[in-house]
């Protein structure tokens, strides 16, 4: 019997009913869209209109193709190699390597958790997000069309994901694809699949655990300075949080939790902490051999991704016992999930052995806080840092080959660090300290085996001991009342725009850039989200007021807002955020609608995206995932080594002509956002960069105005100057920034020939267009009324 | 002769720059048909811009990319200085359908000074595998082996060193 | 940097709070008396530029103190009228907060202003830098002023004695916005700021109803009309009016179903049920209708928890928004609460059963005196049934409407029962998808919306399945 519900026929007079056929229906939530679970000939289409107005230019990172044993092939010139793939197509097919890799590490940590999750809750927890928000799984809501409602439904997302995966890797294999076009567009393909199992990951943890949400989360204490060395200390590396979840709930249980540190490194310290406040971050990659070889963590545990390798030997070092916890990291260890607890803390604990792996979550918790304890009393007196005449001694050693030099990534000054300590200045050092980004790669070169990163360390150990900042909880989602409460000051331009700092840590000169980046903009009202080690790096530095960055600024998705989205996985959130405006404002069915949805993003959400220290092959996937959802990304010099950058060339106007959806007639727009993905040199280059490419062709003129006066603004204020093409976002005299109107007007008559009405301050021609309030843009022929 | 580039690990290919004296880039530059002097951060180092403006005094367009532009305003020398992204610029090197800063052309002997090694060696490396037709050169009177360089100086530590080997280069236009 | 003035001016100021320690001086505020005025002048009048200054100027008061305040502002142009005084005196605000180192608080007489200790070093030393600054802005953005000037006042007697006068001017003001209708007007404005995000809405600004976002009223919408015709406000002719009490007009129909695309074809502004308003999405509080007892429930953005009907804010806001016309759902902005014709084609406040009790106690002056307790609030009900009750306990209007339906309802009860031997729900070809939208789940028993379909013709190409709730849930 049908339930009853709010129609009821009252009569039915001479009715004749007719019934085709009868299927069976999941949930009709929203009508399915054109393409759920797209193949990546399902959305080539998109991809390609994205290549062409981008297209891709190639930096060949290395000339040659050692891939197969006709190799290596020299490829320089752009010449092809004994399979006859030419320099483009390398590039691209690594590109899409990486990729891969990138998205695979975040769904197979993601499926690791939910196997984990689905152990220890069952399947059925379920999804509940709270009474703010509706849309909880936008992504997902969007590529595969399912609406999750318990844990289980998640391994959607991973069986699609994987697939997938397998499908884009057989792409690179040798003899596939020839197009270097065709590349780019698997990887664009496996970026939204990166994107959704990012999502997938977070909200699996986040429902399991319970994580807090919204803009009142409180502040935890971030750096090194805040750890309790009276405590014992166990530190957890990694991204996977389930083992140290085990520990801090083995803590409690057993009454000691406020007797032993938990401190974290990279995103399971953020994750932690999203767990328990009381958990400690130590900060971000850049951090991790250092406080390893400080010597400070009586037990490491390990679990996944952008661990060093060599982490056993570090530990090993410090004589600290260290536990690896995953199945993609096991050092060549014994396994020992099914030995007895007390067996491994006697081995690790006398000495016997130097690390284990144990794959069991439960275990690790039995063995590492008992192992702490003991190990606290052990290493009382263990010394891990150079002793001052142990310092002197190293010092005095160097011979200034200048070796050290050259194998720093950053190109640090160490040759001439270390003589000014020879000479009795330990300063220069110390200041190297925040700018090293941790590799370790200057004490294998130098001839006299100076522990370089222990001697720079013990220069900087009074500024590393009062590092004590604060920093948000990561809060995940954004909230559906926070996107509606930002609509109206978005077009009417009181924010001009969302910044997104995210990614790793291989800064250009320190981790002082992406506070800079995210402060500059949150002062002049941007909202400005942060993930990841950009989101820990920027939590190290106080403004005057002795406030740090998430102190100063409110934690809301708001005018001004600094807002700790999470980990890496949590990026999905700020794809999220675009793909909620799009439903929220917009109506946009989502479901199966992933190429109109980035299609809506691309045009009219000014947000863009800046991994300042890009470094990894998830920096590659998440960054090409920001950039086929439509938002552009800014990346630090490194990012040049990713081989390519999507530039649009807006000398060609043409590139940049939009179906109007009003009645399908073509409008030639100014390049905005002018790229998908580039790099910057510096800071003081990269911050009107984003202020441009904030720009949107849907800007009404208070947006466009707001967005203007910044642009211009901190284009004088870093540059010196203004980029000589800016009239080129001036459609009308209403987009000019109001303290300067009539200083530009000037200077468009002046400088650019533009024809102006002084009397009603009016310009007469000169724009490439007028400012249409019924401009509706879209780049998709199918979206135009009457095209089915 | 050091011939290790300044980050040992970036050994691209076969094709490798030419170590060369400052005298024979020089020369190369003067013989251009139209060179043009690409800046960056770090020409900001060690007072080097005015090396830059010497150049660009004798003739030599210059692009400022990173944040390079402020000071060249603040010296008061801004003729013929182009305020660009590197990214693109480097784009723009390779296309044939480029006008340059000018509208008259794409430029035939690009000249790196004063821009951090890894990321110049990149855009070096895009035009020495996709600028080939025609030829477009780019030479290094920076302080590093720059392989991706038809023609460099090798590593140089010493700052006064340096300084004078990119006088004697302006000598030579 | 600006090149005349010693002072930034820039909006990234406008949070900028100057903390005691640092300020020079303090104008107005809670201690002294103050206030701004802008007022309509003719073209001779004004002389583009004027300063006067009546009492001390900037470094002639002390630093430290609390001084009076007084910012007397004169416009003129062929386009400014006393109307546009308000709108264009809130603009106050924003534009002094550019200034670096000015801060502005409030408006009307409540402004609390600060100097900062850092201007005042950088070279600010008249308040007719301030004045300038302040008119330059004006002139930038709303080019219909032609001519400004400007008389600042420090001299506590002088300031007290223009005080009266401005009150006056407020409070007739106040009155005149009370007191102008939809009827007095030949136009409203339209606003499509929005169609950034929702490509598909208009709102429909008029005297009697505020845009749903709350930022425009039709005072903002005349004054931006008048400086940009062709931009994002604009002048809607009403043409003939349709339906008084309704607000159809024939101008109006023409316009927004132009603008939106033609994603209906008619509107009504004070309608809840029959071609209602159509909102983008930032609405600040949407309206619910509750079959079950025939009312209308509000709940406000920041409002977390679920209404009666078991759903919290943002599940209804979904089903809303994006330039759609959604039957038994609204957009609306507060102030509309307050309006004389607030949905009054529905029965205006005797319609409405429920609200937050913030939001109540924010627009109680908008809620006629006889319905006042009889409008739930969650501290009296929080379920359908606890509801019912409450309102037939406080006999609202709307339980008249319950004891028809009943009736109504057994006699149909028959009826159905013969002809609903189907037993497989229907889908109905007749409604288009999204034109009629009801609450997703939960919606409760009883009552609903009675069909009677006489000689028609129901073609069904496609019967779903659907599985029942209970079965769903997997097996511990």
């Amino acid at each position: 019997m049908a339930k009853e519900g709010l129609f009821k026929i009252g009569g039915l007079e001479n009715v004749q009913i007719n019934i085709g056929k009868i299927v069976s229906e999941e949930d009709e939530w929203e009508p399915m869209g054109p393409v759920p679970c797209p193949e990546v000939e399902d959305m080539r289409h998109w991809y390609m209109k994205l290549l062409d107005r981008y297209p891709p230019f190639y930096a060949p990172y290395c000339d040659m193709c050692c891939l197969c044993t006709f190799g290596k092939c020299d490829l320089t010139g752009n010449k092809k190699g004994a399979c006859g793939l030419d320099m483009r197509g390398q590039q691209a097919r690594f590109v899409l390597i990486a990729c891969c890799m990138g998205a695979s590490a975040h769904c197979g940590h993601g499926r690791h958790m939910l196997h984990s999750l689905i152990d220890m809750f069952g399947a059925d927890v379920p999804v509940d997000l709270g009474t703010q928000i509706n849309v909880e799984a936008p992504i997902m809501r969007t590529v595969i069309g399912v609406k999750p409602k318990v844990l289980g439904d998640f391994a959607k997302a991973f069986d699609y994901v994987e697939e997938q995966i397998a499908q884009m890797m057989d792409a690179t294999h040798t003899g596939q694809e020839g197009s270097y076009l065709d590349y780019e567009a698997k990887a664009y393909h496996v970026g939204m699949l990166d994107s959704l199992a990012k999502e997938a990951s977070d909200m699996i943890q986040m429902i399991a655990f319970k994580y807090p949400m919204g803009a009142d989360v409180p502040l935890v204490d971030i750096g090194v300075g805040c750890v309790d060395t009276d405590k014992p200390i166990i530190l957890v590396i990694g991204h996977n949080v389930i083992p140290s979840v085990a520990i801090i709930d083995y803590l409690d249980e057993h009454d000691m939790r406020d007797l032993v540190e938990v401190a974290g490194i990279c995103c399971t310290a953020i994750d932690n902490t999203r767990y328990d406040f009381k958990a400690k971050v130590v900060g971000a990659i850049g951090r991790q051999l250092r406080f390893v070889r400080s010597g400070v963590a009586d037990v490491i545990v390990v679990d996944e991704q952008c661990i060093r390798a060599d982490i056993v030997e570090q530990a090993q070092r410090v004589q600290a016992p260290l536990i690896a916890t995953n199945n993609k990291a096991l050092y060549g260890l014994p396994e020992r999930s099914g030995d007895p607890a007390e067996e491994i803390i006697e081995d690790l604990a006398s000495g016997k052995m130097a690390a284990v792996a144990i794959l069991d979550p439960e275990k690790v918790a039995e063995v590492v806080p008992k192992l702490a304890m003991i190990m606290k009393n052990k290493r009382k007196n263990i010394r891990t840092l150079p002793s001052d005449a142990e310092q002197k001694e190293y010092a005095a050693r160097c011979y200034d080959c200048g070796n050290c030099v050259l194998a720093c990534p950053q190109g640090l000054p160490i040759d001439r660090a270390m003589q000014e300590l020879a000479a009795g200045n330990p300063e220069p050092m110390s200041i190297l300290f925040d700018k090293c980004v941790g590799c370790g790669r200057c004490e294998q070169v130098c001839k006299w085996e100076i522990p370089i990163v222990d001697v720079m360390q013990k220069t900087a150990l009074k500024q590393v001991k009062s590092e004590k900042f604060k920093m948000r909880v990561g809060r995940g989602p954004v909230l559906d009342t926070e996107i509606r409460n930002v609509g109206a000051p978005l077009v009417l331009g009181t924010i001009p725009g969302v910044i997104a700092v995210v990614g790793c840590g291989n800064y250009p000169d320190g981790t002082e850039d992406v506070y800079k980046i995210a402060r500059e903009f949150a002062l002049r009202k941007y909202i400005v989200v942060a993930t990841g080690c950009g989101a820990m790096d920027m939590a190290l530095y106080r403004n005057e007021e002795g406030e740090t960055i998430y102190e100063e600024f409110p934690g809301g998705f708001e005018a001004g807002g600094v807002v700790n989205i999470g980990s890496c996985v949590s990026n999905a959130h700020i794809h999220g955020a675009a793909i909620k405006v799009a439903s929220i404002f917009a109506r946009r069915n989502l479901r199966g609608n992933m190429d109109e949805i980035a299609d809506y993003i691309l045009n009219r959400v000014g947000a863009a995206g800046v991994a300042w220290g890009a470094m990894s092959q998830k920096a590659a996937s998440i960054g090409t995932g920001v950039e086929v959802w439509g938002v552009p990304v800014v990346v630090g010099p490194h990012g040049a080594k990713y081989r390519h950058a999507h530039i649009g060339r807006k000398d060609d106007l043409t590139k940049w002509d939009v179906y109007n959806m009003r009645d399908g007639s073509k409008v030639r727009c100014e390049p905005a956002p002018e790229h998908l993905i580039l790099g910057a040199e510096t800071v003081e280059e990269a911050i009107p960069l984003l202020a441009r490419l904030c720009m949107r062709p849907v800007d009404n003129p208070s947006g466009r105005q707001i967005k203007l006066t910044h642009y211009m603004d901190l284009s004088m204020k870093y540059l010196g100057a203004y980029h000589d093409d800016w009239p080129i976002f001036v459609r009308s005299e209403t987009d000019l920034p109001l303290a300067r109107k009539e200083e530009y007007l000037k200077v468009l008559e002046k400088d650019y020939g533009w024809k102006i009405d002084w009397d009603s301050k009016k310009i007469l021609e000169g724009p490439l267009r007028k400012q249409d309030p019924q401009f509706d843009p879209t780049n998709l022929e199918r979206l135009l009324k009457g095209a089915e | 002769m050091n011939t290790i580039p300044f980050d040992p690990g970036c050994v691209p290919g076969p094709e490798m720059a030419r170590l060369a004296d400052p005298r024979t880039i020089g020369i190369a530059i003067k013989r251009a048909k139209r060179p043009i002097l690409v800046v960056g951060a770090e020409i900001l180092k060690d007072d080097l811009i005015d090396k830059a403006i010497e150049i660009g005094k004798k003739g030599t367009p210059i692009a400022a990319t990173a944040h390079s532009m402020k000071t060249f305003v603040e010296k008061g020398y801004t003729d013929n200085v182009f305020m660009c992204n590197m990214h693109p610029l480097a784009n723009n090197f390779t296309r044939n359908d480029w006008m340059g800063f000018d509208g008259k052309g794409n430029y035939d002997v690009i000249v790196f000074l004063g821009v951090t090694y890894y990321w110049s060696s990149q855009m070096m490396s895009a035009v020495k595998n996709f600028a080939t037709n025609p030829l477009r050169m780019a030479v290094s009177i920076d302080r590093y082996y720059h392989p991706n360089a038809k023609m460099s100086f090798e590593n140089i530590r010493d700052t006064e060193q340096f300084k004078s080997m990119v006088d004697e280069v302006i000598a030579q236009l | 940097m600006g090149e005349e003035f010693p002072f930034d001016i820039n909006p990234m100021y406008e949070g900028e709070r100057i903390r005691k320690k640092g300020m020079y001086v303090e104008l107005g505020g809670p201690d002294q008396p103050g206030f701004e005025l802008v007022r309509a002048a003719s073209m001779d009048e004004v002389e583009d530029g004027r300063f006067t200054m009546i009492g001390p100027d900037i470094l002639d008061l002390k630093e430290g103190s609390q001084n009076t305040y007084a910012m007397m502002f004169r416009m003129a142009g062929e386009l400014v009228e006393t109307d546009l005084e308000s709108v264009v005196e809130r603009r106050m605000h924003d534009f002094q907060n550019y200034i670096q180192g000015y801060m502005h608080l409030n408006q009307r007489y409540d402004i609390w202003v600060r100097v900062s200790k850092d201007a005042v070093k950088k070279g600010l030393k008249s308040f007719e830098q301030i004045a300038k600054a302040t008119i330059r802005l004006y002139k930038a953005e709303l080019p219909f002023i032609e001519k400004m000037e400007a008389t600042f006042i420090t001299d506590p007697d002088e300031v007290k004695k223009q005080l009266d006068g401005a009150m006056e001017i407020f409070a007739q003001r106040d009155a005149r916005t009370r007191d102008l209708h939809d009827e007095d007007v030949d136009l409203f404005y339209g606003c499509t700021l929005c169609q950034s995000f929702a490509p598909t809405n208009v709102c429909v600004v008029t005297p009697d109803r505020v845009s749903l976002c709350g930022a425009i009223n039709w005072f903002d919408g005349r004054a931006a009309a008048n400086v940009d015709p062709e931009g994002p406000n604009f002048a809607i002719e009403k043409g003939e009016c349709i339906d008084e009490i309704g607000g159809e007009y024939t101008g109006v129909n023409e316009k927004t179903v132009e603008l939106s695309g033609g994603e209906y074809d008619r509107i009504q502004l004070h309608s809840f049920f029959d071609a209602p308003h159509t909102s983008c999405g930032c609405f600040e509080v949407i309206g619910f209708y509750m079959p079950e007892v025939d009312g209308i429930g509000w709940v406000d953005r920041d409002y977390t928890e679920p209404s009666p009907n078991g759903l919290a804010f943002s599940t209804m806001a979904g089903n809303t928004g994006g330039g759609k016309q959604s039957i038994g759902f609204l957009g609306i902005g507060v102030e509309y609460f307050r309006s004389p014709k607030f949905i009054q084609k529905d029965g205006g406040w005797n319609r409405v059963v429920w609200m937050p009790s913030r939001l109540k106690e924010r627009v109680k002056d908008g809620i006629p005196a006889d319905i006042s307790d009889k409008i739930s609030t969650e501290n009296d009900t929080k379920t359908i049934d606890e509801l019912k009750e409450f309102l037939k306990a406080k006999d609202h209007p709307v339980v008249k409407n319950w004891i028809e339906e009943v009736e109504e309802a057994e006699e149909e009860a028959a009826a159905v029962s013969t002809a609903g031997g189907m037993g497989m729900p229907m889908q109905m070809q007749q409604f288009a998808p999204g034109q009629i939208m009801m609450p997703a789940m939960g919606g409760g028993s009883g009552g609903g919306i009675k069909i009677i379909l006489k000689n028609a013709k129901i073609t069904i190409s496609e019967v779903k399945f659907e599985e029942a709730e209970g079965s769903k849930k997997k097996g511990k």
